[in-house]
Parts: C-alpha cells; sequence; structure tokens
C-alpha cells in the first residue's frame, strides 16, 4: 500500500513540475522585527510575467487550510529577470485586537504591493508555510504545509527533526535568500521540510538584497558569492552611462547579456574602489554586471539600460 | 371539633355582648416573613384569654372589647415567638403580622457575618429569595435573576449553559466578592467566578443578598463592585421533599430532587439535593450534560453546632466562544446600528478568516454557531467546557452564651476540567457557514510525517483543552463578642492555600494517530529513530504546563455601636497574599550554594560553573521556579445609619481598599516577573435613605467611587522579553440607584428598579517603564480621559408587576430596559489618533418577560407547583456584549446576540 501510495505522489511530482526558469518563484523571505515583513517573487525568464490570477497564501502553524493565514491575490507585472516585492501593510500601530505595530516605512516604499489587513499571508512568524500558486496550481512553497511540528514549533532549522527543536533557527528573525541554483519553485508538499537546501539566511531585518535577485537562470552555473555589496547607478541607466562603486579594490568588470555572453569588459587598472563603464552602444535590456575584487572575489547585480 | 370550638367561642362572645360590652372584630393575616407566604396554624392568643389558630389561608379573626389595647401573642414552630400591642377603636380592625423564622435552630451563624439588615446595615443591598429565584430563573443560569437589582448587568454571553457573567455598578466579576455560604470562592489566581461550577446552585439557594459597592463585608476580601452572599438550604423545622422537572422549548431538560429530613431526635438533620440538566442551550451545538448534588447535615449539641456541607457539579456542555459582526447575525440589528448590510458581509467574507456567510446568503440568525462543524454526520462543537468542582465545607459555631459565638469554617475545594478549542482555526464552509471538520479529520487520517513515524498518521490540528485543575484549602473563623447593649466587636482570620495548574493537554486527534509537540524543553529532542519523546496522544500534555500556588492570610476586625435611632460600624482588615510560580517545560534552574541560574539547561544542554558540570539529571536542577512574591492589601470601612422613625432612614458609608496585584499581573507566561507591579487602590462614599411601610418601601442611594491604577486588560513586553504592567489607569464610577415596592392590594405588587450610572475612566498619561535597574525600557502614551467604561449598561431601568390572580395562582410581568452600553475595550490601547477615543456604543434595549405559577394542595400535605414562562415576549433582537473594533464603530464590533423569545415549564411536587 504505501509502495502504491509512493508510486501515486511520484506520478503527482511528474506531472506538477514546472520546467526550470520557466514559473514564478520565491526568492527572498523577511521575518523582520514587530511587523516587518515581506517577499520577493522573482522572474526567472525571459519575458514580463502578467501577476494577473497569481496568489499568496500563507499556512499558519502547521495548518493545512489558509484560512487563520490569509491569502493575497497579486496584480501587476514581473520584468524579466526582476523581482516584485511585497510588503506587510500596517501603516499605524493599532492595538485594537492586541497591538500590531506599524511595519517600518523604509521597508514598505521598496515594496511593489503592500499586503492587506490581519489575517494576510504578511503577518508570518517563522512557522508559517509560505505557498505561490498560479490559479490552481501550487508554483512555490516556503516551508510545509500542515505540519504537524509547527503546531507547537515556531521555527524551521537546520538539524534533524528540522522544526527548531534542534539547530538554528533559520525561519524566525532571519532574512532568507533563495540560492542561486534554485531554478524553479517547490511545488509538492516536502515531507521534511529541510530548510537549508534551497536557502541561505541573513541577520534579522537584513533588507538590502530586497528588490534583486541572483539566479542562475540568467547566468549558467557560476560561483558568485557576493561578499562584497557594491552599487551601480544610475540604474535604470538612459545612455548607457554607469558609476560602479564598492567597498573593496574593483580588480575587473564585465557586462553579461541574457544569453551568458561577455559583451563587455574592463580591467581595472589602479585597483579603485569607484570606477565608470560607457554602455552607449548596448541595445536596451537587463544586463548582469559583474565585477572581482582584489581579494579575487566575485559579486553581481542586475542593470538595466532603458 | 374546630367548628364546635368555633360555636363555643361564638356563643361565649354573644354571651359577653349580652353582658353590654362593645366588641369589635380583631382579624389579620399571618405572614412568614422570610417569603411572604401565608403561615397555617400559627397559635395566636389574645389578652391571655382569647386562643384560635391561623387557618390555611393564614388568617384569623377575634372579637374583642373595642376602644382598648390588646396584647397579642403568637406562635408557630420554626418561628420566633412574638408578643405585640394591638389598639382597636370601635371599628373592625386588620392587623397582619409578619413571622421572622426562629433562625439560632436552622442556621449557622456565621452565614450572618456578611448579612446586611434593612433599616440598620448603612449600606444599599438587595436580597432575593429562594421564591422569587425559583419564580424568575427558570433554567437560566443563577446570575441572571441580578438583571432586576439595581446596578447589576448580566448577560448569557454566548449562551452556553454556566457561561453566564455579571457585573455590579460597572465593575466586573473579578471585582466582586462572592460568597457561598460565607466562604469566598473568587479563583485564587485572577478573582474570576466560572457560573458552570456552580450549575445547580439556584435549586439550593435559600437567599442571595447582594450588597452593591464597598460593602459591609467585613472578610479581607476584594468587593469593588459588590458583594453576592449565597446562602444555601439549612435545615428545615419540619420534613419535607420534592422533585421538580423542568423544559423549555429549545430542548433544555432539568430534573431536581431535594429532601429534608427536618430536626431529627438527638438534634439532627440533613439535607440532601441533585439535579440532572441535559439537551441543548439556545445556539446551535450547545449542548449541556449536567449534574449538580448537595448535601448538608446539621448537629446541634448543647451549645455547638457542626455541619458539614458538599456540593458540586460535573458538567460539560457546549458553548460559543465567538463574538460574530453584526451583519453576520441580523440583517435588522444590522440596519438599525447603522451598518451598511451587504457592503458589511461583503468585506466580511473577503477575510479568510471570518467567511462565515457571503451577501447572497445573507444573515445567519441569532442562533447560528460559528464554533461548530460536522463530523460524519454529527454536530461537533470545538469549544466545550467539562468541570467538577466538589467543596467540601465543615463549620463549627459555639455559643457558650448570650455574648459570645466562635464560629469557624474549614474547607477544601478540588476542580478539575478544562475548555477544549481546536488547536489551529480552519476553513470553514461558505455555504453553511460551519467549520470544515470534516476535511480536518480526512486530511489527518490520511497523512503522515515520516521521519516520526511512516505507519502512524500525524494531526497536523486536533482539538486540545485548556486545563484549570486546582486544589484550594481554607479556614475561615470569626469571634463576635457583645460587649454590651450598644457595643460589639468582632474579630477573625481568613488562611487559604491554593495551588493552580495549568496545561494544555490533547483532547481529540480528530482522526490522527499523534501529534508532535516539543513545547517541554525538558524533553529527550528527537533524533533520527528516536523520535516517540515529541509524539503526544490524547491526555498527553502539550503547549504549556506550569503551576501556581497561592498563600493567603488575613485578619479583620469590626467594632459596632448601635444605640437608639443609630447604628454604625467601623471595619478593618489586613491581608498578605504570597505567589509563586513552577513552569514544568521551561528549562531548568540550576541552584547551588553560592547561586541559582534560573531555567538556565535544558534537555542536553550542560553548565559548567566552577569545575562543575551540571545537567537537568543533576541534584542541584529544579524545575523553573520563581521566587516567592508577597503583597500586602488593607480594607478600612465605616459607616452609619439614622433610623428617623419607623418609616424613614438614612445612611452613609465610607470605604478605602488597598489591593494587592492579582496572580496573572505577577508572573508572567516564560515564568519571569512582571515589572511594574502596583497595589490598587479604590476610595469610595456613599449616601442612602430609606422608606419603608406596609404598603410602599424604597431605598434610594448615591455612590462615587474613585478606582486608582485599575488594571488594564494587556500587558506589554519589552524588545527584551521583560513583560510590564501598566500602571495609572483611574476610573471614577458614580450613580443613583432607586428601587421601590409597592403593594398596591394584598394580591398585587408592583416593584420598580433605577440605576443611572456614570461610570468613566479619567486618565491619561505617558508611562514610562524602568527595569530594576532604572533603566528605561518601554514606554506607553495613551489617553483615556472621560471615556466611558465598557462592558456593563450604565443605565438600567426595570419594573414588574405581580398579581395574585386566584388565591396560589400568580402572574407575574417584568419589563427590563439597558442603555448606554459601551463595547468592552482596553484603556491603555487608547494611543495616536485613537486618544480619548469613546468605544462604539451599543444600541439600548428592554426585554418583557412573564412568568406564572400556580399551587394546588392535595392529598391534604400534598403541593404540586406548576410554574412556567415566556422570556422576551416581543422576540427582541437585542445586542448584550460587544468587543471594540478597529472603527469604534458597529461595523467593526464583534457581539453576542441575546436570545429570543423562549418558553419554560416546571412541575414541581412536594411535601
Amino acid at each position: 500500500m504505501k509502495k502504491t501510495l509512493l508510486f501515486v505522489s511520484v506520478l503527482a511530482l511528474g506531472t506538477t513540475y514546472a520546467q526550470n526558469c520557466s514559473e514564478l518563484f520565491i526568492s527572498e523571505y523577511v521575518e523582520g522585527s514587530g511587523n516587518d515583513k515581506a517577499l520577493e517573487i522573482y522572474n526567472p525568464t525571459g519575458s514580463a510575467i502578467d501577476l494577473t490570477g497569481y496568489r499568496v497564501e500563507r499556512f499558519s502553524n502547521g495548518d493545512a487550510t489558509s484560512a487563520a493565514g490569509g491569502v493575497l491575490n497579486l496584480s501587476g507585472s514581473i520584468a524579466p529577470y526582476s523581482t516584485f516585492v511585497i510588503v506587510n501593510g500596517v501603516g499605524v500601530t493599532s492595538t485594537a485586537t492586541g497591538t500590531s505595530p506599524a511595519a517600518t516605512p523604509a521597508l514598505q516604499a521598496m515594496a511593489d504591493l503592500l499586503d492587506g489587513a490581519y489575517p494576510a499571508p504578511m503577518f508570518m512568524n517563522g512557522n508559517d508555510a509560505i505557498a505561490l500558486f498560479n490559479g490552481s496550481t501550487m508554483v512555490d512553497l516556503m516551508g510545509k504545509i500542515g505540519d504537524a511540528s509547527m503546531v507547537s514549533g515556531q521555527s524551521w532549522s537546520d538539524a534533524f527533526p528540522y522544526d527548531g527543536s534542534a539547530g538554528a533557527w533559520y525561519t524566525k528573525d532571519q532574512t532568507l535568500i533563495r540560492k542561486a541554483s534554485v531554478k524553479v519553485g517547490v511545488s509538492v508538499n516536502p515531507d521534511p521540510f529541510i530548510v537549508t537546501t534551497e536557502w541561505d539566511s541573513l541577520p534579522k531585518d537584513t533588507w538590502t538584497e530586497l528588490g534583486h535577485h541572483t539566479c542562475d537562470c540568467l547566468l549558467g552555473v557560476k560561483e558568485i558569492t557576493n561578499a562584497v555589496s557594491f552599487a551601480v547607478y544610475p540604474n535604470p541607466s538612459s545612455n548607457g552611462s554607469v558609476i560602479i562603486s564598492a567597498s573593496e579594490d574593483i580588480e575587473y568588470v564585465e557586462v553579461i547579456n541574457l544569453l551568458g555572453q561577455v559583451v563587455l569588459s574592463t580591467e581595472v587598472k589602479d585597483l579603485v574602489k569607484t570606477t565608470s563603464l560607457n554602455a552607449a552602444d548596448l541595445t536596451k535590456g537587463v544586463y548582469t554586471v559583474r565585477l572581482r575584487f582584489a581579494d579575487k572575489t566575485q559579486s553581481q547585480t542586475n542593470l538595466v539600460i532603458q | 371539633m374546630r367548628k364546635f370550638i368555633l360555636s363555643i367561642l361564638s356563643i361565649f362572645a354573644l354571651t359577653v355582648v349580652s353582658y353590654g360590652q362593645v366588641k369589635v372584630e380583631l382579624n389579620g393575616t399571618i405572614f412568614d416573613k422570610e417569603n411572604d407566604e401565608t403561615v397555617v396554624g400559627a397559635k395566636i392568643v389574645c389578652d391571655k384569654a382569647l386562643i384560635t389558630k391561623s387557618d390555611v389561608d393564614g388568617k384569623y379573626t377575634f372579637q374583642v372589647d373595642a376602644n382598648k389595647i390588646h396584647q397579642l401573642t403568637i406562635t408557630c414552630i420554626g418561628f420566633d415567638t412574638m408578643v405585640l400591642d394591638v389598639k382597636v377603636g370601635s371599628a373592625a380592625v386588620t392587623f397582619d403580622v409578619v413571622m421572622p423564622k426562629y433562625e439560632k435552630v436552622m442556621d449557622e451563624v456565621i452565614v450572618k457575618v456578611d448579612a446586611a439588615k434593612t433599616r440598620e446595615t448603612p449600606i444599599a443591598f438587595s436580597k432575593l429569595s429562594a421564591k422569587q429565584i425559583s419564580e424568575d430563573l427558570g433554567t437560566r443560569d443563577l446570575p441572571m435573576v441580578l438583571n432586576s437589582t439595581p446596578g447589576a448587568y448580566a448577560t448569557e454571553q454566548g449562551g452556553g449553559a454556566g457561561d453566564a457573567r455579571v457585573s455590579i455598578r460597572g465593575f466586573d466579576q473579578r471585582n466582586i466578592a462572592v460568597l457561598v455560604d460565607g466562604v469566598p470562592v473568587n479563583d485564587m489566581e485572577n478573582g474570576q467566578v466560572y457560573w458552570s461550577n456552580w450549575d445547580g446552585l439556584g435549586d439550593i439557594t435559600r437567599y442571595m443578598q447582594v450588597q452593591r459597592g464597598l460593602g459591609a463585608s467585613k472578610l479581607s476580601i476584594v468587593s469593588v463592585g459588590g458583594t453576592m452572599n449565597i446562602v444555601t438550604k439549612g435545615i428545615d423545622a419540619k420534613m419535607g421533599a420534592s422533585v421538580k422537572q423542568e423544559i423549555n422549548n429549545y430542548g433544555l431538560y432539568k430534573t431536581s430532587l431535594s429532601y429534608n429530613t427536618g430536626m431529627l431526635k438527638g438534634n439532627w438533620g440533613v439535607t440532601l439535593a441533585g439535579a440532572r440538566k441535559w439537551g441543548s442551550s439556545y445556539a446551535d451545538a450547545t449542548f449541556d450534560d449536567a449534574w449538580s448534588y448537595f448535601l448538608k447535615v446539621q448537629k446541634k449539641f448543647d451549645k455547638h453546632l457542626l455541619s458539614l456541607g458538599v456540593n458540586g457539579a460535573p458538567q460539560s456542555h457546549g458553548q460559543r466562544t465567538t463574538r460574530l459582526p453584526i451583519a453576520v447575525v441580523d440583517q435588522g440589528l444590522a440596519e438599525r446600528t447603522g451598518i451598511n448590510y451587504l457592503a458589511s458581509l461583503d468585506s466580511i467574507s473577503a477575510l479568510s478568516n471570518s467567511q462565515y456567510t457571503t451577501p447572497t446568503i445573507g444573515a445567519r440568525g441569532i442562533r447560528y454557531n460559528p464554533n461548530y462543524g460536522i463530523v460524519n454526520g454529527s454536530d461537533f462543537n470545538e469549544k466545550v467546557n467539562y468541570f467538577h468542582k466538589p467543596q467540601l465545607n465543615l463549620t463549627h459555631s459555639y455559643d457558650p452564651n448570650d455574648k459570645i459565638n466562635l464560629t469557624t469554617v474549614v474547607y477544601m475545594s478540588i476542580g478539575k476540567g478544562g475548555g477544549t478549542s481546536m488547536k489551529n482555526q480552519t476553513s470553514r464552509d461558505t455555504t453553511t457557514g460551519l467549520i470544515n471538520m470534516q476535511d480536518v479529520y480526512d486530511y489527518n487520517s490520511t497523512h503522515y510525517s515520516t521521519i516520526y513515524s511512516t505507519t502512524e498518521h500525524v494531526a497536523s490540528n486536533y482539538i486540545r483543552s485548556a486545563n484549570n485543575d486546582h486544589k484550594w484549602v481554607g479556614l475561615l473563623s470569626t469571634f463576635n463578642y457583645k460587649i454590651n447593649k450598644k457595643w460589639s466587636a468582632m474579630f477573625g482570620i481568613d488562611a487559604r492555600y491554593y495551588k493552580g495548574s495549568h496545561y494544555q493537554s490533547i483532547y481529540n486527534l480528530m482522526g490522527g494517530d499523534y501529534a508532535i509537540d516539543n513545547a517541554d524543553e525538558n524533553q529527550p529532542i528527537p533524533t533520527p529513530g528516536n523520535t516517540s519523546s515529541s509524539m503526544k496522544r490524547v491526555g498527553d500534555k502539550v503547549s504549556y504546563y506550569n503551576d501556581a500556588f497561592v498563600k493567603w492570610g488575613g485578619v479583620f476586625g469590626q467594632v459596632e455601636y448601635k444605640k437608639d435611632k443609630w447604628s454604625t460600624f467601623l471595619t478593618s482588615s489586613v491581608n498578605e497574599t504570597g505567589y509563586q510560580r513552577v513552569d514544568y517545560f521551561k528549562k531548568k534552574d540550576i541552584v547551588l550554594s553560592d547561586t541559582t541560574f534560573s531555567q538556565a539547561i535544558g534537555y542536553g544542554d550542560t553548565l559548567a560553573y566552577n569545575g562543575q558540570k551540571y545537567t537537568i539529571n543533576s541534584s542541584e536542577a529544579r524545575f523553573a521556579t520563581t521566587d516567592q512574591k508577597w503583597f500586602t492589601g488593607a480594607t478600612v470601612k465605616a459607616g452609619a445609619n439614622y433610623n428617623i422613625d419607623k418609616h424613614h432612614n438614612v445612611f452613609f458609608n465610607t470605604g478605602y481598599l488597598n489591593i494587592a496585584p492579582k496572580m496573572n499581573a505577577v508572573f508572567d507566561n516564560n515564568n519571569r516577573q512582571f515589572l511594574e507591579i502596583k497595589n490598587q487602590k479604590v476610595y469610595s462614599v456613599e449616601l442612602g435613605y430609606g422608606y419603608k411601610s406596609k404598603k410602599f418601601s424604597a431605598n434610594v442611594n448615591g455612590y462615587y467611587t474613585l478606582w486608582r491604577n485599575k488594571p488594564p486588560q494587556s500587558t506589554y513586553t519589552t524588545l527584551d522579553g521583560d513583560s510590564y504592567n501598566i500602571n495609572g489607569l483611574d476610573a471614577l464610577h458614580k450613580g443613583v440607584e432607586l428601587d421601590f415596592i409597592y403593594k398596591i392590594l394584598p394580591n398585587l405588587d408592583f416593584e420598580g428598579l433605577a440605576s443611572l450610572g456614570d461610570w468613566k475612566t479619567i486618565s491619561g498619561s505617558i508611562v514610562t517603564i524602568y527595569d530594576q535597574d532604572n533603566n528605561i525600557v518601554g514606554q506607553v502614551d495613551f489617553s483615556a480621559k472621560d471615556v466611558h467604561v465598557g462592558d456593563a449598561a450604565q443605565v438600567q431601568l426595570g419594573s414588574s408587576l405581580r398579581y395574585e390572580i386566584i388565591k396560589d395562582f400568580y402572574v407575574k410581568l417584568r419589563f427590563t430596559y439597558f442603555d448606554k452600553n459601551y463595547a468592552n475595550f482596553d484603556p491603555v490601547g487608547l494611543i495616536g489618533a485613537n486618544k480619548d477615543r469613546e468605544s462604539w456604543k451599543m444600541p439600548s434595549y428592554s426585554l418583557l418577560d412573564f412568568n406564572f405559577g400556580y399551587d394546588i394542595k392535595f392529598l391534604k400535605k400534598y403541593r404540586a407547583t406548576i410554574s412556567g414562562g415566556m422570556m422576551n415576549i416581543l422576540n427582541t433582537v437585542y445586542i448584550t456584549d460587544a468587543q471594540n473594533g478597529a472603527g469604534f464603530d458597529a461595523s467593526t464590533a464583534t457581539v453576542y446576540v441575546g436570545m429570543g423569545r423562549r418558553f419554560n415549564v416546571g412541575l414541581k411536587v412536594a411535601f
């Protein structure tokens, strides 16, 4: 019997799996202080995707339904290789039914969409599974729906039994970034959910990565650590002229198109922290700017040429 | 034989007349003071010469000399003997006599400790006799009869049996002292009273006295709003038994039995009572399954009286605990409160957790209960309350002489039970409005969590029970000394020890075989292949498990002075409360000779100190235990009554209460002590006037109560996880109360009452919270100035007309009106734009109730009583309770709606 069940679920897996780099997935998860909660959705395809019909559902505390967790219907669209940021929508601290503090305005300013009143997905608190649906199909899932461990557990963690009773907590008081190697969302409820398989963690209340995502769908397989942060501005650029500023000495700059071809490269002779780039010949579109620093680490970000 | 005597008498009378002396008739009726019933068979002696007995209607008649004062001596078993002078003129005279019960035989003196007396005790109070209670109560919870006393506001809340609550003068139950036979019953941790623990109390109540305000209570108890003294049946003078069956139209049945031996040979007496209540309450799926028992055994030795009382009510009932948006309940009510009905339903059904109905389906009606679903074809209510709290009282009273009385009660109660709920809220069937419980069953019975088990099904949602067990022992002793005719003194002690256990346990796995819970930090952490410690079955404790220990010691004393028209008292008490909390699920403490590490290590942890290593299995480890914290409280009260003449009296009282914090303001759920623990202070003055005559009596009184540092509804937590209390919320409750009885005719009584309250919170401030080292750790900037207090109607009017159409057949019509009722809210939540904002005001409502009763006597000593009633005759749809919403308006408020028109009938047979 069990074998039959397994077989059936394998079949189910086969039918619901999306192709790599073909469907939206969740690329970042911010579970911060108070109501500072956010979610980033990434478009790993080369075309813009209309968000009509997509929704986010929260399955709180191990629940098998999203009744208590809330549903958010999405609207708008996501440009190719771009992100869509949803932030908790509480604007004024309310004490009507327990204290519900306002989310930090700076975080809300990064949002493409503010979430609605409680219960809504952006009231997650560490033990809630967050799913992205396209119509009736679940296209991605962070956590496990109906996880009996989360009825009392507070967070998924990195050690057996992965429910916070051992190991480091990952989903509570953390920012999680989807690994660049992930090219498709989770469409089958995992058993168990092992958070470290697809997610890296950043300290609580880190929002610096919100609004952009590095994914191998764009680059092919390359080891980019992003250990050094840098800024490219203006971005988007209308005349192709941009300034690059980093916290470490820059050794090499390259610009890569959607096909993974290097279209521009510059060796920075003086090892300075700030350099410029003339990309006036590049056609409009999304590019990746990758930097190599004096210590041989690499970082990258997106550049849009208008 | 009697006829013969009567004719002899009349011949004698005629004979006297023939001698020329003018005779007139002196007649009257003998009444029982306690219940206003007539007394049959009382012996009446006129001028130590003429003798008669009151007839079946309590009437007597003499022919006596005109223009003369005659002396009547009335005696009857069970009553005090009365000697009265009657002035008779030239016309016939009707002289009714009200007989007080002969109390010493039947009563324990302890119950009289806190009983107020008309025209003597300078406080406002109402007394409800067993007769009144049985006429008005029906199958409702006992507090519901209090709506006919001024200043009280009782509601049935969700409507489950035993879920009623009452407030007096705007103070909720936690601030009303409830005494059963003189023994305090308010919860030792939070002051609450759970009426479902006392199901059946209405049947065994001899009388209930409600003292309003700080009251004359001499005990060292907290009674801000008032004191409810409930006195249970004692041993009657005569043997008696009764059986009663009640039914109401929504399917609640109740059978009750009582038996009383009367005073037996050797001065023994036993009273027994029991009841069974079953069926359904008013709202959907609110079943009731309750028993109750009561036993009292008394023995009188020479100057001692010993009494043993046991009572309890094992019960289980379905509840409705979710307040609903008005549009979900009733369209008319929604429109009456200014709600856009369809728009409201639209926004409610858009939220995933409130899909009670849709705009197409519309309101669900007043019986709709959102707390149940259907499983395998049967109703399944997630909210079940079950409890059994047997209480045992052993009372000893010693009266060596007329001056001294020493009364001691030793009591014990053991409570066990809890309330169930689904662990997680789940989806709702929008067609029926019911919880999709079958889905939970189906999900649980098909899912595995493979790292725990590949053969047993795991429950990711289940029914848990929040248990509140307790063990409570207490001793209450009073010593009364009557120094002389004017002065008397009283001294007493009140000692209690209480242990409360709080935990959640698995009640029903809803199709699963086990649930997973890791809340216990001392239980082994699952490892691959060894996960059983986290797999919980029915009855296993989950989520939290802690004990509260409360020790209470109080002393109290009173001096009374009575002279002529004056009666005055001064009373004072001091109490000391100690709290301690032990948490079995938190990490353990390590107690060493030179230091203690609190909540230092859980399962698998090691603590190294001075070269030694400690684990949870070390002998130095103990469950997380707080320090014992002691708090002192005190009361001072004084009052005076002055009887202007035999009709008029005035009284005055004043009081000061210094109230120690309750357990839930001392330790938080993390087993840590709260910051900013302070006492509450209450100051009160009250003035009253009373008028009493045979046909009309009335009381008017006004009160002014200032409550400093009222505990708000919520506590706050800093970022470091420290919990703190918000101090500095003050409330001012003032008002006037009126009640009267007008006996228009001997068989027609008119009663009325009014209470006009002005209850407000009056403070607003920036409360700064400091930690132990005086560092600022938090700030709350709230303002609740001139904001009406919520959760109790501030205006109350009521009246009743009781008409005895023919002898032993009465009908009674009662009218009740409530207004100025604000939704419940937390004043310290009035911050930012909501500062000083009034919560939503509920619409006023009035109710009309009808009761009747008919007594039939048969086979000489048997009596059958048919009684019944119709509550809410006009089928009014009205809001009894509301919780303020985010918009401070009708559309965001959530409410309980009162019950519709309903009937009940009962048949009682007694001898």
